[in-house]
Order: C-alpha cells, then structure tokens, then sequence
C-alpha cells in the first residue's frame, strides 16, 4: 500500500539512509523503532512526500509520492507531525476542520463538521473544541492534532495511508492506549499505518511489524515478538533488558534494567552536590 | 468499537452554545464591514471645510443637481473613492502577509517595504523627471509609472526581508524586526541622499510621501490605479483556505495539498504591487494593516476565510475615517493623513508588542 524501496537520503554530505525498505498494507500497524538519530525522521519525511530521495522511491497504492499531484495525495494520506505550534487563535475546533481542507474545495459542509467532530470525539478532546488551540497543554494540542489528521482521511475505504511520528509523546497514559486504539480501528478499516514510536512495550502490544532502524540502516524487520529480543535492544539501544512474554499472549514485555555498563554514566561522590 | 465513540471518551457534552455566535459569524461581520463603508463613505463626503448634508450626498451620487455637485464630483468623490482603494489596499495586503510571515505583528510599515516603496518612488522622480513627474501634481498624473517604481521597492524590500529574518529555513520573529529594522534604515538614508540631489518642487514632493495624504486625489489618479487595487481584491481573498493551512506550518500545508510555494509567491507579488501603488498615490499610511486584521482576529476568530474580506472592508473604512478627520481636526489647515493613522496605530502597537514580548526573546 505505502511502500519505501531501497531508499537513500544525504544531507549536507553525510548520508544519513542507507537503502531503506518498508512497506505497509492496508490494515497493519508498522512501528518503527531505533535510537536518535537512527534516520526515523528522515525515513517518515521521505514516506510523506516532503522530501525527496536520493536515490530509490516511495510509492502510495503504486504511485510514486514525488510526481501524484499534492492534493490528490492529501486525500489519501494524512501526516501527524510531532508539535504544532500555531501563532493565531484558531479554536481547537477549527484546527480540526483545516483537516479537511483536501475535501472542501468548495467551502465547508455539514458532512465536513460532523466529521471533525466525530474524530475529536475518537481523540478525547471535544470537551475543548472551543478553546484556542496554543491555549492547550502539550497532551492536549497534541490530541486535537490527531482529531486533525484523522478527519483528513476518515471517509473511504481501502488505499488511505497513516503517518504517525510520536503520536503519543506528551500524552498520559490513558491516552496513549486511546490513540493506538484509535488507529487499530483505522487499520481495521483498510488504513495503513505507520508510526515512529520511541515506548516498546506500546510497539509490542499494537504493531503488527516492526522495522528498526540504527545509523540509517534497517537492522531488524518483523513482529514484536521476533524483533524485540534481549541481543537486539543490547546491540541497538545499548541498554540491559529483560523480556517476558506472559503466558497465553504473544505480547513481548520489556523492562529495561539500565544502559549497558560501557556507557554508564560516570558515578558522583555521594554528598559531593550537597 | 465505533469511532465516534472513542475507547477513552466519556460523555461529553456539546460545548455550552455561546451566547453571540451569531455576532462572529463571516455573514455578520461582512455585512456590518460593507454598514461600515457606506456610512463612512458619506461621513467622508459629508465632512469638510464645507458641510454638505448626507441627504445631498446622497442626491449627488444618483446624479441628480445639487449646490454642491461640482465641488462633490471633482474633489469629495474622488477623494474618498481613492481612500477606499488604499485602506482596502492596505487591510488586505497586511492580513494575507502576516498569514504568510506566520506573525500576527507584521506590517508593511514595520518591514520596510513603504519605506522601501518610498525610495524607488522617489529614485523614479529625482533621476528620471525633471520633466514629467517633477511635481506632486504631475507625480500624481502618472501615478503608473510611479506605482511601477514602487512596486520594485516594495518587493526588493519584502525579498530582503525575508532573506534577512530566515534562520536555517525558519522565520525568525527577532530576526524579522531587526531586518525590517535595518531595511527601514537603508531606505530612509538613501531617500534623504536623495534630496540632496532634489529641487524644491521635487523636497516637497518626497515629504507629501514620508506623510501620506489623499490630497490631491483626481478621477483620473483613482481611475489608473484602480485596476491594481482591484487585481488585489479579487486574488488575494480567494486564498483564505490555502492561508489557514499555512498556519500550521510549510510542511503539513504541503500534507494537506496547498501548492505551498505558489501561494506564498501569489501574496508576496500581489502585496507588493498593493503597496507599491498604495504609496504612490498616497504616501506612508501607517498600521492600518498591523490595527485591522488584528481586532478582527479578537472580534471574528482566526480564520483568513473572514479575516482577509474583512480587513479590505474595514480598512478602507477607517483609511476613509480618517482621511476625513485630517481635514477638519485643524480646519481650514489639513493634518497628514499617516499622523492620524500613526496616531490611532501606534498605542495599539505598543499594547501588541507587551502580549507578544515573551515570544520576543
């Protein structure tokens, strides 16, 4: 459905992909995981369209990013960023109808509200529909902005496509659940989504695969349970984990116990701040 | 699951309905602007070193003999016709930049770009007319060429603006005011040069520019700009829904299928061209473009759907306003129209800036 081949990115001289593959079919969940600085961003720019590869190409239900004209492409695929910030007073609400910009060309409609208010309903904020949108605490500008993304491509079948990056950073716990929930339900309904997450344990319990990336590279591919090994976080994210996998699930639990000794921190004096 | 029942949601009420909704409404706020610019089109003909009753105004309008028709016809009427084009001039263009520039506190003032207007509208009259557009009379007969100059100042001033105040791809806010800043400097500094090299006729002139006035406005002024005013009019109001989307930032307008580049361009040429001619035929008319789209925001929400119809209706409202209270705030004397404007503008300027500061630093 979205589809990332072999792609390479360089900037200023430093390549930062190194022939990068995903892909994502309707109904799935990839979550892709790796420390700072592993290129997620970059890859999730790239599988957007606002940039463009060096070499390889990234397709949407066959058709390249790069050339299908912009607004054809918002109808199908709709991009969370990481933080909005807004410098005019927009209500909440409204952030949430510029969602459906792509489809009101010809002025907001009836459908176009209920819409947006049903994905505000999905993201838990329509209790503050009407309140400015930089009056918001970060969890909840960051819930509207979902409610904005999911009204973007809410009606349709098949051939939507779901760019998630961090979805879930400055929310409580209870929402961080609701949200993945939420784009279960999307994928359900024949979406594909894909997430840039840095929490494992919310990668085991709703990816349908990983991919995960160190130093732009795609070191490890597959579903929680084969990916999120005790080598694995060792080798990549240079912490001591245990794994456990409760008995009757094929839900991975991950409890890190610290970073690897080598790059433990040096230790102070005890009392030497005091 | 369904999705309009959120796994997390618990009931949650319609917002309490608020009370005047109706009052911010784009159809409400449209009709009241277009209230607005008929009764301050009558006030402004009205009002004067002669008072003539509305009614006559009004019998005027249609045609009809009245005492005063012929001073209405050749000096009231085309007076307020070219205040309506410059304030629309002037609200739309300062709405549709600021949603461009991404900040509420941009001005075509505060940028340079009248200044720079200024400059080259000046450049065209000192190097190129000891002739033809030697004075203010003859300037203003040509106010094309003159607009054509000014047009050139105002986009080499917006372009280094924007040049100057983008910081690794982003606009940056302190950056902006310092290049707007230094542009408003240069331009000022080269103007005066200027002078030096100026007679008489040619100093007077440049100061009716540095002042801004709509004295001296003809049907023959009003009726050769009007085609640029109304290029303004009718593409920059159509771009509300690709300016909404700019709000939340070049990329995720990109994600929501607005030809982002395209649309920043349109306003910047657009912007120039409405500025350029703006102060050719009336000089420097400050912080109407920085007072109206900001107590329209406050008044009618966000939205540069209302927000860019609204400021060119309101703007030429208060540009006509104004322009009449110059005339009879020291009668039979007239005051400068950008004092009056600079003089409502500037504690409005002050009071944004003590909101805005924390986002300064």
């Amino acid at each position: 459905m979205i589809e990332g081949h072999d792609l390479d990115y360089v900037v200023s001289g430093i390549q930062t992909l190194h022939r990068v593959s995903i892909r994502a079919e309707a109904g799935e969940i990839v979550c892709v995981l790796g420390p700072n600085g592993a290129g997620k961003s970059t890859l999730f720019r790239l599988l957007s369209g606002e940039i463009a590869p060096r070499a390889g190409k990234v397709t949407l239900l066959g058709h390249d990013v790069t050339t299908t004209p912009k607004d054809t492409l918002a109808t199908m695929r709709a991009v969370m960023p990481q933080e909005s910030v807004l410098s005019f007073p927009f209500t909440a609400f409204e952030v949430v109808m510029l969602g459906r910009t792509p489809h009101a060309t010809a002025g907001e409609t009836m459908a176009d509200r209920a819409i947006a208010r049903a994905a505000m309903a999905a993201t838990d904020s329509l209790a503050y529909e009407d309140r400015t949108f930089s009056s918001l605490s970060g969890g909840e500008r960051q819930r509207v902005t979902a409610a904005r993304v999911l009204a973007q491509i809410w009606e349709g079948e098949e051939g939507r496509a779901l760019l998630l990056d961090e979805p879930t950073s400055s929310l409580d716990l209870l929402h961080q659940h609701g949200l993945l929930e939420t784009a279960t339900t999307m994928a359900e309904r024949g979406c594909a989504v894909v997430c840039i997450l840095h929490d494992l344990n919310l990668a085991a319990r709703y990816a349908t695969r990983v991919v995960v990336l160190q130093e732009g590279r795609k070191v490890a591919e597959g579903t929680p349970r084969e990916v999120l090994t005790r080598a694995l976080l060792a080798d990549v994210f240079e912490v001591d984990a245990r794994i456990f996998v409760p008995e009757g699930t094929e839900i991975p639990v991950v409890v890190p116990r610290g970073p690897l000794s080598k790059t433990k921190p040096p230790r102070l004096a005890t009392g030497a701040l005091l | 699951m369904t999705m309009a029942e959120a796994p997390t949601s618990r009931p949650t009420p319609r917002a309490v309905a608020r009370p005047f909704a109706w009052a911010t409404s784009r159809s409400f706020v449209l009709a009241a602007g277009c209230l607005v610019v008929a009764l301050s089109v009558v006030l402004g003909c009205a009002v004067g070193a002669v008072h003539v009753p509305p009614l006559e105004v009004l019998q005027s309008m249609l045609g009809l003999e009245t005492p005063h028709r012929e001073m209405l016809m050749s000096i009231r009427f085309p007076r307020v016709a070219l205040g309506l084009l410059v304030g629309s001039g002037l609200g739309l263009s300062g709405a549709s930049l600021q949603g461009v520039f991404r900040n509420p506190i941009v001005d075509p003032g505060f940028l340079g770009i009248s200044t720079g207007a200024v400059l080259f509208a000046v450049v065209a009259v000192v190097l190129g007319g000891h002739g033809a557009v030697s004075t203010m009379r003859t300037a203003l007969g040509a106010p094309l060429l003159l607009s054509a100059a000014a047009f050139v100042g105002a986009l080499v001033a917006m372009l280094s603006v924007r040049w100057l105040a983008t910081v690794e791809g982003r606009l940056s806010l302190t950056a902006l005011l310092l290049s707007g800043l230094a542009v408003n400097t240069v331009a000022g500094a080269l103007t005066g040069v200027l002078l030096y090299a100026a007679t008489d006729v040619q100093v007077v002139t440049v100061t009716f520019w540095t002042f801004g006035s709509l004295g001296g406005a003809t049907w023959g002024t009003v009726l050769r700009v009007a085609p640029i005013f109304a290029l303004g009019l009718v593409t920059l109001p159509r771009l509300g829904r690709s300016l909404d989307a700019l709000v939340l930032g070049d990329a995720e307008a990109g994600h929501l299928g607005i030809p982002v580049e395209r649309t920043k361009l349109l306003v910047i040429v657009v912007s120039a061209l409405l500025v350029g001619a703006q102060v050719a035929v009336s000089g420097l008319v400050g912080f109407v473009g920085l007072v109206i789209p900001h107590v329209l925001r406050l008044w009618a929400g966000a939205s540069h759907k209302t927000l860019l119809p609204a400021s060119a209706l309101f703007g030429a409202a208060l540009v006509v306003l104004a322009d009449t209270s110059a005339r009879i705030v020291v009668k039979p004397a007239e005051l400068p129209l950008g004092v009056i404007t600079a003089a409502l503008g500037a504690p409005f300027f002050l009071a944004l800036l003590l909101k805005e500061r924390r986002r300064l630093v």
